[in-house]
């Protein structure tokens, strides 16, 4: 999978582009401060969702009109996320996003028998505003 | 009126009976032991812990009140926001509770019980000293909220963050530097003996006018401030750790002060007086920051007592007492748990 350098104002190119893949669900995976929310963001301002998305660490989900946002980093087991009622957002048909996705990495990337999963990949790169990232349709 | 209060929102148990602003008693059981190999609350851990325990920390803060549980007038319940299935634990109780002695249900959100910790009362000073309109900041480790309480019941959020609480900050913060859970604390103890101004880190929203908090980026700055430390001398030195600690603590504060600040004097109208709650208000450092702060707009400034700084459900039955006065009851058949509900919505 081939990563690229993205600057930090080149962000919301990466949203369209990763929206033109017409996800049903979104796996980021990247360190802390990496920018997972903040590509959240910017993927939910490309869907026209008003509300301000916030971390969503310390409660696991927020849901958005059309969009869920799942944070995967304290979950022990992927039957929690599951728990949160993954399959009633599926059947929603709204986006899903689940930050630290690499944490439940085979159960996700599962999801793709019936769900079209692009999996995003966040790191460092050397210069302070760029970050290396790559995206994917891992059913294709 | 007396009031049995149960809060279970996050990974602390509680109970606790009040009777007006004065606290019979307050049990708090702390999960901590359990979530610090995970790093952070586990949610499912969580709910198992509340599970187990809830009955046992109910009836010692009856026994601790000294009344019987038949004395009990209310039973109050955190409805949210929080976690789902660990609020659930605290609801079904409370509700098969008051169904059980007949007695009326009062849910309360949660930040309103930290913006009201405040009116437990005290040795340090009267209650009836703290005037409204006032401004309450409550930082905790999900939230990070000023909050213009127009009076007691009447409240209208005014900044909250963007991204990150700042308790979540500073624990991932110290998460980055190897601490142990709960960072926040960890962080403050190495952040007394470091030196802040050894790194320099930047200043969340420098340059910005809005009224909102945000540590995502200083939480960047800190992470690449690490690897470059770390590509020098691989692994951190206990004196560096110290200036990491003290010098990301210090910005993450300047940024909540600067806000505050700003929001204070943002209007003539608005009020000088703070009200300040939440686990983060128990660093020394940031309410001596704060102290300074409100000498320097000429207000005054109340924290809670000792003990009601984290969660807590005294500060959930004094908000109840007032719910309970202007007739705010729940419909045991309704109540259901509310893990966003902020503290300026009406229950849904």
């Amino acid at each position: 999978m081939a990563s690229h350098l993205f600057k930090r104002n080149e962000i919301t190119k990466l949203a369209k582009k990763i929206l033109a893949m017409q996800p049903d669900i979104i796996a980021m995976e990247g360190p802390l401060g990496a920018g997972k929310t903040t590509l959240t963001k910017a993927i939910a301002k490309e869907l026209e969702i008003k509300d301000m998305i916030v971390s969503p660490t310390f409660i696991l989900h927020r849901d958005y009109p059309g969009l869920d946002h799942i944070d995967a980093w304290r979950a022990e087991d992927f039957s929690e996320i599951k728990n949160l009622g993954l399959a009633k957002m599926i059947a929603k048909k709204h986006l899903i996003i689940i930050e630290w996705a690499d944490k439940f990495e085979f159960e996700i990337r599962n999801l793709k028998l019936e769900n079209r999963v692009i999996w995003v990949k966040i790191e460092y790169a050397e210069k302070e505003n760029e970050r290396s990232i790559s995206y994917e349709d891992i059913g294709s | 009126m007396k009031i049995l209060a149960v809060e279970t929102s996050c990974d602390e148990t509680c109970a606790a009976v009040v009777e007006g602003t004065t606290i019979l008693s307050n049990v708090v059981h702390s999960q901590i032991d359990l979530h610090k190999e995970f790093g952070g609350v586990v949610p499912s851990i969580a709910r198992r812990a509340h599970e187990e325990r809830i009955n046992l920390i109910i009836d010692k803060a009856i026994q601790d009140s000294r009344f019987m549980i038949q004395d009990i007038d209310a039973v109050a319940v955190t409805a949210g926001p929080g976690l789902a299935i660990a609020l659930e634990v605290g609801i079904r109780h409370a509700k098969e509770l008051a169904k059980k002695l007949d007695k009326p249900l009062i849910a309360v959100n949660h930040i309103e019980g930290h913006v009201l910790s405040v009116l437990a009362e005290n040795d340090q000073y009267p209650i009836s000293n703290i005037q409204f309109p006032a401004l309450a900041l409550v930082v905790s480790g999900g939230h990070t909220e000023l909050i213009y309480v127009e009076k007691i019941g009447k409240y209208k959020i005014v900044a909250r963050t963007m991204d990150d609480a700042l308790g979540e900050a500073l624990d991932k913060a110290a998460r980055m530097l190897g601490l142990g859970y709960p960072g926040g604390a960890e962080l403050e103890k190495r952040a007394a003996l470091g030196d802040a101004k050894k790194y320099s880190l930047p200043l969340p929203m420098a340059r910005s006018k809005t009224l909102a908090f945000s540590y995502s980026g200083l939480k960047t700055a800190m992470f690449r401030l690490i690897d470059e430390l770390r590509i020098m001398n691989y692994e951190l030195s206990e004196q560096q750790v110290n200036d990491l600690a003290a010098g990301f603590q210090w910005r993450a504060f300047e940024h909540l002060l600067r806000i505050t600040r700003a929001t204070l004097n943002a209007q003539p109208t608005m009020p000088k007086n703070l009200l300040v709650g939440g686990g983060v208000a128990a660093n020394a450092k940031l309410r001596e920051d704060i102290k300074k702060l409100s000498d320097e707009v000429g207000g005054q400034v109340w924290f809670p007592k000792k003990g009601m700084y984290g969660d807590n459900a005294a500060m959930i039955g004094i908000a109840a007492g007032f719910k309970a006065q202007r007739g705010e009851f729940a419909d045991p058949e309704m109540i259901d748990r509310l893990p966003r509900w902020r503290i300026d919505e009406e229950m849904i």
